[in-house]
């Protein structure tokens, strides 16, 4: 055939002999050759080399899947450079069960390839969507290595139930908890194995995950090899220095000793029996953390034009220093896809697997609060023999012969501070986790029949996590008897997924394809723990009998084991309509079914439906070359929530399993049965929502914009709230409480107003309003408890008929004309003389109405630089740490040992613990944060021979977590849970990184 | 190729997947595997519960209800709380909870440690409620030891707050709001005052009712000691001595005038049923065991096998070991010690868990005993007690530390609260320690052996002796008055008034959870005209009086809240 054609016309006809090669000078094989106006084509080699003839002059254009089109005119030799279509990834988008084109999106649809050179430091998955998307917050809880996320798309539209979204990795969707050592499940993602997020915003895209989609799903996608490409390695490490952004700034001794002269004299019990140390505490818990992170790449492809099978392998390693001491983080991945594509295309198989195993340990934590609460003027050890058995180390004690052992006299007073120094060293705990997670794709186009497609995805999960603990007798975390022992937890996670996909394009006009599939879901937990000590060989304790109990076991608690399951169970299916690619229609319906709810109650049904007219495509549009694109969307859907926290929900008795809490009585053996609260009229939560919204692209997408607005219902909220006593068995029970409503604006800007050879400039900003808003209680009150505490379990935050969920209800403060807040005085409110609970009232809540980032990016030649911005406008804390230690008159403690404080809060003067409800302690904690400035270089080429084609690669520096503006008082204005307490500080981090493809 | 897929591939894929499928939809029948519930009742195993809660936290140490600190959650400590601190007897200087504003007598209904006492008794009702429910026709002492405890427990509403919920085996999950005591007859009453004496006036005799039913399904009255089987359960005795118990209170809890006819038949039955209880062999304990008075042995860690059980007509069972808690008879050792205090026999507290260091005992208190609070002040328990002349004055007044070269250091302890900043001022009580008489090891080195003598046979004596006295029997109150003082080594009084019958009350029972019935009995409590008045009485230092009103409490802002049906308590 391609003889004839060349026969025809080869009297003007040349031999183009050509080379194609990607940015980084891999030879690209596969690529397609053709004489544009011809049928001439041809594919590259191996070694991305070509033949072929052409008219001279004549128009060549190379293509290749992921690269820009290139087109040169014919000359005798080629050197054509693809380079990638960085556009790629937003034309084809992985949504639930399946992928679409992105001009084909109807629903709120966000997808997302982590920026591999604007980044500071990442260790998981997480940190790359962080400040990215509008409407997607995501706030790591402290700054603990390993730590996990909390991640909130669109508020959340849950209370008391899961407000987590559902992630999906390579098809499995993950169940959401955590497991000794791993936090949350993008914990065991190497960030580099991962090739996109895509976030499903609104309900005509999440209504396909039926019960799980009412908090937003992020699907992620881990990157493969390519058909044809030659074996490339690459290499990526940094290395990084970690120092504590904020502490707390409590007293030295110097002027703690002047506060106690001040406040007792310094003729007192409390000056005379201050310490002649000065120790700075914090100072002694804290380092400069060293990390490092290496990963390995190696990605090809085997194959020819019939098969093919791109493989990619990669390990990873992180070692990662806490800034506390003794706190680490270590982490080893491995990870292959093998994507086999047999019987010319029409059956293509992805093979999945990962493998991580990390060791944490995460310090002693305690020690954090301590250091704020240690007298200054003591010294970390002192050789006083009451110290002897606490290893030296200087603690407050008590003179004890309880233990009836001679050579342990003293115990810690449990009340006063521990000494922080010898929790951290003298703390022996450690976490293991092992993650094997895969799964096997099959996808077949039946031939002869190539419209049907056939789905099967088999994934799962195994993971197996366990706490070791081994603290001396000598340590406060195990003294006297010692602590060894352990906490065991593992857990498997299956599911089965298979599909069928049907597409018929009647004509030029109509397209349709409809699907319809099935999944199985199994989630399995277990786990035992275990946990003694010894009397020491110097106890002089004996057993009723009378027998030594020295060197014999000593069990605070027994040993453990426990169970759990859930079945998910689901039918779904999804039908779009196309017309003229103008008009798109998408309709979606899931049924699921969870084990989690009583016979009866335990099917939801979630249906969808979304509009999107593509008025670019529009012939009154077509020809404006201003506008690359413009879309419009609507949607509806519902979505359900499942996740109750429950595995179940039958009643049941729980049985006692401790030993040591028996009652024995009536010849009985003491074991108890304690019937549990059950709410047989429990059903599923029911989000419904409604979005809008448009998609500019100005100037081949230069510039381009996507606006949202959405309002959400939730009905049947699940939430855990007091009750009338005596009418169940609790005095709290999770019920459907009532309605909420979510209404919020999503915008999204990005642009790139330079865009020269040597000039980039990449900008983007993105912001999202949410107003949340209680709209129903079923009970008929006007106000439940939310759950956040304070002072001594008195309840602070409520959801109030009208109001936002989690609003503070406290009492107003009154202030002096200095503007000091006076201990005890409230404002009476309703005037009626007398201060109760009727003179509280509703001030701010904890979530921020506004929330967005913006990110730049400029690239000069070789040179590029970028940042990254957060902010957080209108949330409120509870400064928790404040609060905490308002009392001074706790500095020298009538138990018998001193409390350390700031001068600011020895400066309220206030003497009581007794106010916590105080609106003083909530907070404005609106913020923004620098989350990181990063400076590279990009190199290619280097030590290039005839033979090699060179060594390329980036050389980077960053700064993450860079700086931060707030009013707040406290130490960090970034506080999932709406209080600020005692927590691992977050760290501001230096690092040096260094990619290398070879 | 084609044709077959369609034809025969599809189908027998689409059956196999349906098979698949409805065997997988089966799955979700699956759910509960945990080995640690049960969806079956087993009876034993909750009657356990029903007791267990009388001094337990719950299972395994957790608490029973929704409450967020599972040691402030047990009954005794709640009793505790509300019947001492806000009395002459006992003061706290904590300034969390709202444990202060309780010692003040300023306690409101969002006073956090108020839905501690509430749902702890709601709680325990509440199991009861589905013992009897789960146990009809089942073991008839066991269903009556049940409901017994229950009265027990309304018993306990009706007194703190006198007018709660009522709430029985028939409400338990109808999901409708229970109505106030008040209504539980079907009663409309609009008055708050009103409201709260009816309620309290249903409860009354919905106990008594009560009461009368189990009696003659309870095993039969008899003193035992800890190796006895049925040690620990509530036997006739006990229902007498509830009965007793609320006849003694009757004019206050019926509103009855102290001269009124039915008060004087109330009170010759509780002479009647005190008489019931000692004829069963329940007496006070008399033996002595090496440098142990009789009255040491009742707070020892050995209590159960002492000899110190034939007073107990309803002990609660805590062993180190076994029956683990803190909040039951540990709590009576740590908030009343700190670590450099002695008994009387020089000995510290028998436990690690001796360094709360919150309650003090008031001056007004102390004085009356012949040592006085002043007289306190630097001497060991074992002067305190020889100046007192009576084996009951179990304080100390001097704080020892021994030091590692084997030296003390003493302080003199003040006897004056001071501004009740602190554990320093006031008068410690040494009453409670773990010790064993015989000098045996505790079971374990933080957790306590001493069972709780709920009702005690030396309230029993007091009892008598005070319907004796109001039924105008002076000489005979005055005998048994003064029997009660020998045991304690004490010299017999020369006569007895009302106001000696209060001390005498005071000095045997003190910090034992009956102080503020009894002095709202005597009219000594709540109310303007009251003439007795304690340090802090009311919140100031030299004590004023504060409304009659707050001689019950309120029901917590979260109860009212939750439940439409409810009207807050008259007063508050």
């Amino acid at each position: 055939m391609l003889g004839l054609f060349l026969s025809v016309g080869a009297f003007a006809q040349i031999d183009v002999k050509g080379h194609v090669k990607d940015a980084q000078g891999e030879p690209i094989i596969g690529a397609t050759v053709r004489v544009v106006g011809t049928q001439t084509a041809t594919v590259t080699d191996f070694d991305g080399n070509f033949v072929l003839k052409a008219n001279q002059g004549a128009d060549i254009s190379v293509s290749y899947v992921g690269y820009q089109t290139q087109t040169v005119k014919a000359a005798p030799t080629l050197e054509i450079t693809l380079q990638e279509d960085a556009t790629m990834l937003e034309n084809v988008v992985v949504i639930g069960y399946g992928v679409a084109r992105k001009t084909d999106l109807t629903g709120s649809v966000v997808a997302m390839k982590p920026d591999e050179k604007n980044h500071g430091l990442i260790t998981s998955a997480q940190e790359m969507i962080q400040g990215k998307i509008a409407g997607v917050n995501v706030n790591t809880a402290s700054g603990a290595p390993g730590e996990g996320a909390q991640i909130r798309i669109r508020g959340g539209a849950s209370l008391s139930a899961s407000n987590d979204p559902l992630i999906v990795i390579d098809g499995l969707p993950m169940d959401g908890n955590g497991t000794k050592g791993v936090s949350n499940p993008l914990g065991l993602v190497n960030p580099n194995d991962i090739e996109s997020f895509t976030v499903l915003k609104d309900a005509s895209a999440t209504a396909i995950y039926g019960s799980r989609g009412s908090n937003g799903v992020i699907i992620i996608t881990t990157k493969r090899g390519r058909k044809n490409q030659a074996p490339t390695v690459t290499y990526n490490a940094n290395v990084s220095v970690s120092t504590v952004g904020k502490k707390l700034d409590v007293m030295n001794a110097t002027t703690y000793r002047e506060i106690i002269a001040a406040k007792y004299g310094e003729t007192s019990d409390a000056y005379t029996g201050l310490g002649n140390a000065d120790t700075d505490w914090q100072k002694e818990i804290y380092r400069n953390a060293v990390s490092t992170d290496h990963n390995v790449t190696i990605s090809g492809g085997v194959g020819n034009s019939k098969w093919s099978m791109p493989y990619r392998a990669s390990i990873g390693y992180t070692d990662q220093q806490g800034t506390l001491r003794g706190s680490y983080y270590n982490r080893f991945t491995a990870g292959f896809t093998l994507n086999p594509s047999l019987l010319d295309d029409h059956l293509n198989i992805n093979i999945n697997a990962k493998y991580a195993y990390s060791h944490n340990t995460p310090g002693n934590t305690s020690a954090i609060g301590s250091a704020i609460a240690m007298d200054p003027t003591r010294s970390i050890f002192d050789s006083d023999s009451r110290y002897n058995n606490f290893g030296g180390y200087f603690e407050w004690v008590n003179w004890n012969t309880d233990y009836k052992d001679p050579s342990f006299t003293y115990v810690k007073n449990s009340d006063a501070p521990a000494n922080p120094v010898e929790q951290i060293n003298q703390y022996d705990f450690k976490r293991y986790n092992n993650t094997l997670l895969g799964n096997f794709e099959a996808d077949y186009k039946i031939h002869g029949f190539e419209d049907l497609r056939l789905h099967l995805n088999l994934a799962g999960e195994y993971t197996q996590g366990k706490e070791i603990t081994n603290h001396s007798p000598y340590s406060l975390s195990g003294f006297y008897y010692g602590s060894e022992g352990w906490n065991e937890e593992m857990k498997y996670n299956t599911t089965l997924q298979a599909y069928m996909q049907y597409y018929k394009d009647f004509n030029d006009k109509h397209h349709f394809d409809i699907m319809g599939g099935y999944e199985h879901q199994h989630m399995k937990y277990w786990g035992n723990s275990s946990y003694w000590g010894y009397y020491p060989s110097t106890s002089q304790k004996t057993d009723d009998e009378g027998n030594s109990l020295a060197g014999t076991v000593y069990r605070s608690s027994d040993p453990s084991n426990w169970k759990g399951q859930t079945y998910l169970v689901s039918f779904y299916g999804r039908a779009n309509y196309n017309f003229a690619d103008r008009y798109l229609l998408t309709f979606t319906f899931r049924a699921d079914g969870s084990s989690r709810f009583a016979d009866g109650k335990r099917w939801g049904y979630f249906p969808s439906a979304a509009f999107a007219w593509r008025v670019n495509e529009e012939s009154f549009l077509k020809n404006v070359n201003a506008i690359s694109d413009l879309k419009l969307r609507l949607g509806w859907g519902q979505t359900g929530q499942q996740n109750t926290g429950y595995e179940y929900y039958t009643p049941v008795y729980r049985k006692s399993t401790n030993s040591h809490y028996y009652y024995p009585i009536a010849g009985l053996n003491g074991v108890m049965y304690k019937p549990l609260v059950y709410n047989e009229d429990l059903t599923w939560e029911t989000t419904t929502t409604y979005n809008v919204g448009i998609d500019l692209g100005l100037f081949k997408n230069r510039l381009t914009l996507n606006v949202d607005a959405y309002y959400r219902k939730t009905k049947d909220l699940l939430n855990t709230s007091t009750i009338s006593t005596g009418v169940n068995l609790d005095n709290k029970v999770l019920r459907n409480e009532g309605e909420l409503e979510n209404t919020g604006i999503e915008v999204a800007i990005g642009g790139k107003p330079i865009q020269t050879n040597d000039w980039l400039v990449d900008m983007s900003f993105n912001i999202g309003y949410n107003k949340n808003k209680i709209t129903k209680l079923y009970s008929g009150r006007d106000f439940v408890e939310a759950g956040m505490q304070v002072g001594t379990n008195e309840p602070i935050t409520y959801h109030k008929v009208g109001l936002a969920a989690n609003a503070f209800y406290v009492y107003q403060q009154v202030y002096d004309t200095n503007g000091k807040p006076i201990q005890g005085c409230y404002v009476d409110r309703n005037g009626d003389g007398k201060i109760n609970d009727d003179d509280r009232y509703f001030y701010k809540n904890i979530a921020a109405p506004w929330n967005g980032g913006f990110a730049l990016k400029v690239a000069y030649k070789n040179w590029d630089l970028g940042t990254n911005f957060r902010f957080s406008l209108g949330n409120y804390v509870y400064n928790g740490i404040e609060s905490g230690k308002a009392n001074s008159a706790v500095l020298s403690n009538p138990k018998g040992y001193y409390e350390n404080s700031t001068t600011d809060f020895v400066a309220l003067g206030w003497t009581s613990y007794n106010y916590s409800l105080s609106d003083y302690f909530v907070q404005n904690a609106s913020f923004l944060k620098c989350d990181n400035i990063t400076l590279g270089y990009n190199f290619e080429n280097l030590f290039k021979t005839r033979n090699y084609k060179g060594l390329s690669g980036r050389i980077y520096g960053s700064c993450t977590n860079v700086f931060t503006i707030t009013k707040y008082k406290g130490l960090d204005p970034e506080q999932t849970s709406g209080k600020e307490t005692s927590v691992y500080p977050r760290s501001r981090t230096f690092l040096l990184g260094l990619s290398l493809s070879f | 190729m084609k044709r077959m897929i369609i034809k025969n591939i599809v189908p027998a894929a689409a059956l196999l997947l349906t098979v698949g499928m409805t065997s997988c939809v089966k799955d979700l029948d699956k759910g509960n595997i945990d080995p640690n519930v049960e969806a079956n009742v087993n009876l034993d195993a909750l009657y356990t519960k029903c007791y267990a809660g009388m001094i337990m936290e719950g299972n395994d140490g957790a608490a029973d209800f929704s409450i967020d600190d599972a040691g402030k959650s047990t009954l005794l400590r709640n009793i505790y709380n509300f019947n001492e601190l806000p009395t002459d007897e006992s003061i706290c200087w904590w300034s969390d909870g709202g444990i202060v504003d309780i010692g003040y007598n300023q306690c409101e209904p969002g006073t956090a440690t108020l839905r501690f006492l509430y749902y702890r008794i709601m709680s325990n009702i509440t199991y009861c409620n589905k013992y009897i429910k789960e146990a009809e026709g089942s073991d008839a002492t066991k269903l009556a030891e049940v409901r017994f405890l229950r009265a027990y427990l309304y018993y306990l509403l009706m007194d703190f707050f006198a007018d709660p919920p009522f709430i029985d085996e028939n409400t338990l999950g109808t999901n409708v709001d229970p109505v106030q005591a008040h209504a539980m007859n079907g009663e409309t009453i609009t008055d708050r005052a009103e409201m709260a004496k009816t309620g309290r006036k249903n409860l009354y005799n919905w106990i008594m009712a009560e009461l009368e039913e189990c009696e003659p399904n309870m095993l039969a009255a008899k003193p035992e000691t800890d190796t006895d089987s049925d040690y620990g359960r509530v036997d006739k005795a006990a229902v007498w001595f509830l009965k007793s118990r609320l006849l003694l209170n009757s004019n206050i809890y019926l509103g009855l005038d102290d001269n009124a006819a039915e008060y004087m038949t109330n009170l010759s039955q509780v002479v009647t049923l005190s008489d019931q209880i000692a004829a069963a062999g329940f007496d006070l304990c008399k033996k002595t065991v090496g440098k142990y008075q009789p009255y040491d042995l009742l707070f020892m860690g050995d209590n159960g096998s002492n000899g110190a059980s034939v007073e107990a007509i309803f002990p609660l069972m805590q062993d180190g070991k076994t029956t683990q808690g803190w909040g039951g008879s540990l709590f009576f050792i740590a908030c009343h010690w700190n670590a450099k205090l002695r008994t009387v026999t020089d000995q510290g507290a028998g436990t690690t868990g001796n360094t709360w260091a919150g309650m003090r005992c008031r001056p007004s208190f102390v004085n009356k005993f012949d040592v006085t609070a002043k007289g306190t002040e630097g001497l060991t328990a074992a002067e305190i007690r020889d100046a007192s002349n009576d084996d009951r004055a179990l304080f100390c007044g001097i704080e020892i530390e021994s030091q590692p070269d084997g030296s003390v250091k003493t302080k003199k302890r003040s006897s004056s609260l001071g501004n009740n900043s602190d554990f320093d001022g006031g008068v410690a009580s040494v009453k409670w320690n773990n010790n064993y008489s015989t000098g045996a090891s505790p079971h374990d080195t933080y957790n306590v052996d001493i069972d709780f003598f709920l009702f005690r046979f030396g309230e029993t004596l007091l009892n008598k002796a005070e319907a004796l006295l109001r039924l105008g029997k002076d000489q005979d109150a005055l005998d048994v008055v003064n029997t009660l003082r020998a045991r304690a080594n004490a010299d017999g009084l020369a006569n007895l008034t009302l106001s000696s019958m209060l001390d005498e009350r005071a000095r045997e029972m003190y910090l034992e959870g009956q102080r503020r019935i009894d002095l709202i009995r005597f009219h000594q409590f709540g109310g303007q005209q009251v003439s007795y008045k304690w340090e802090y009485k009311g919140g100031v230092k030299d004590g004023i009086n504060f409304d009659e009103y707050r001689n019950v409490f309120p029901i917590p802002t979260s109860e009212i809240e939750a439940n439409s049906n409810l009207t807050q308590i008259y007063g508050y």
